[in-house]
């Protein structure tokens, strides 16, 4: 018993999610379908489709596993497993309440950050081993893309952990007694982009842009393995939600209700916030999405770490100083930009 | 024999033969992604001796950042031949002067290691990983190493920066 105990709190944690991924697709087919104003889906399972996501992940199972013929077979069928394995094992550093965890990690934030990216590196396997010219582009832009963000979303994460002076998850939402978004406004608002960019979501999602490259670098692949790629997108929107949720949040702090309840509050917030981001901004030219990773996320994170490192050093009770200035500058430089941009 | 050994005769295995296939393969893109595996198992032998910053750091920096440095690399490339490397050699014929050098270095490491004590013992204590130790170490002891580095590094991104702007 003692040895399976581990593999039964995989399998429950990994069912849990993979449960709440199953109502993620619903809920976003339901929100871009009432955003774009259509129902969704009405008819699987009677009420309002509830079904649907089954159907699809049912759908997927039953498909033929296609294996180009120009395609490298071995690294074409591997690719999607170094994407995925790597996202469901972070699943094992996210603390849900100071009670309710798999492992305190020493260096949590780190095994997040490490881990997720390997998906860049299946993305580009993928791509290359599809033997195929779009696949190729996509595999290249998600390469692109995914290392410009992956900088400013950890430089994000780095004055959070100077607050906090730890890594474990857990000992950073112990040491919110204000909610980090109070402290960090600047660090919140680069985490939230970034983190849009590194799960590839709309309007961040020119990797797989339809209307240019059919479906980037999972244009040649089906059933399953497709599937994988879905699969692994919704599993590290878990993950970076959950850290959204923990480093900046306050986790499973609030008044009244018990903390895990306060933790999947939060949690909803935030998918609501990516759903609806998802369908109301338009995709992101290359170019763009350049500039915006390299000329303001990245001196936006930079310029937020050294006020925090600043006023740490500086002054003794450094919180009210530190928000008062984080919040002077991100007002001075939002009505900055309007007049520049007008 | 121990579990940990097992894993770590297991993983040395998987190391030898993925480093020896990077540099015998005529497949560079197949060379990338053995050094991925390659470096993700070396996680995982700092991750058996419970060095669990050094393990994620591994990760982070070899297994992601330097294989996704090698591919845009791959990017930059124009290669006249075929992209699995049919009818391409993975040496520039000088077989000679590199089995000498190889030979050479093997002997100094032999020379060097072969007479040390090792103070080894069957079982070491485990001690958990301390990341903030390992920081006051860096930021305190060794903080001259370390700018001395980052002054290096702001030197190649801005000679970088130079080279590459050499179109205005």
């Amino acid at each position: 018993m003692a040895i399976a105990r581990p593999f039964l709190i995989a399998l429950a944690l990994v069912i849990f999610v993979l449960s709440n991924i199953v109502f993620f697709m619903w809920a976003e087919f339901k929100i871009s379908g009432r955003v774009a104003d259509r129902l969704g889906p009405m008819e699987t399972g009677r009420f309002h489709g509830w079904a649907q996501p089954l159907a699809d992940i049912l759908k997927f199972l039953n498909k033929e596993d296609i294996i180009p013929a120009n395609a490298d077979k071995l690294i074409f069928r591997v690719a999607p497993f170094v994407g995925f394995i790597p996202v469901v094992m972070v699943l094992a550093a996210i603390p849900y309440t100071n009670k309710i965890f798999v492992r305190d990690f020493d260096i949590a934030v780190f095994f997040v950050i490490a881990l997720s990216s390997f998906t860049f590196v299946s993305m580009v396997m993928g791509g290359w081993a599809s033997g195929n010219k779009y696949s190729l582009l996509g595999a290249f832009r998600a390469a692109g893309m995914l290392l410009s963000y992956e900088l400013p979303l950890g430089l994000a994460i780095a004055g959070v952990v100077m607050l906090s002076a730890t890594l474990s998850l857990i000992g950073i939402v112990q040491h919110q007694t204000v909610w980090n978004i109070v402290l960090q406004p600047i660090g919140f608002l680069v985490f939230m982009v970034a983190m849009q960019a590194e799960l590839q979501r709309s309007p961040f999602d020119l990797a797989v842009a339809e209307s240019e490259l059919v479906a980037g670098y999972s244009v040649e692949y089906s059933g399953m393995r497709y599937a994988m790629f879905q699969l692994g997108e919704f599993f590290g929107l878990w993950a970076l939600a959950s850290m959204a949720v923990l480093l900046f949040l306050g986790g499973w702090h609030g008044p009244y209700l018990p903390g895990i309840v306060w933790f999947f509050i939060k949690f909803y917030g935030i998918f609501l916030f990516l759903a609806f981001s998802r369908v109301s901004v338009p995709r992101v030219r290359p170019d763009q999405l350049m500039d915006l990773g390299w000329k303001i996320l990245l001196p936006s994170a930079l310029v937020n770490i050294v006020i925090t490192a600043t006023l740490i050093v500086l002054v003794p009770h450094y919180q009210l100083p530190l928000a008062i200035s984080e919040f002077a500058i991100l007002i001075g430089a939002l009505y900055l930009m309007r007049r520049v941009l007008k | 024999m121990s579990g940990q050994l097992l894993a770590f005769w297991a993983l040395s295995f998987v190391i030898l033969s993925g480093a020896l296939y990077i540099v015998t393969t005529k497949n560079i893109m197949h060379a990338v992604f053995m050094h991925l595996l390659t470096m993700s198992m070396i996680a995982a032998i700092y991750g058996l001796l419970h060095a669990d910053f050094m393990a994620a750091m591994q990760v982070l920096i070899y297994a992601g950042a330097v294989t996704a440095m090698v591919v845009f690399a791959l990017m930059l490339t124009k290669s006249q031949s075929r992209p699995d490397g049919a009818g391409m050699a993975v040496d520039n014929q000088q077989r000679g002067a590199s089995f000498l050098t190889a030979a050479g270095f093997l002997a100094v490491v032999i020379y060097v290691l072969v007479p040390q004590k090792w103070a080894v013992k069957e079982t070491a204590p485990i001690v958990k990983s301390d990341v903030a130790a390992m920081g006051a170490i860096i930021f305190k002891s060794y903080i001259l190493p370390f700018e001395i580095i980052s002054v290096i590094l702001l030197a190649a991104l801005i000679g970088v920066i130079v080279l590459a702007r050499k179109e205005d």
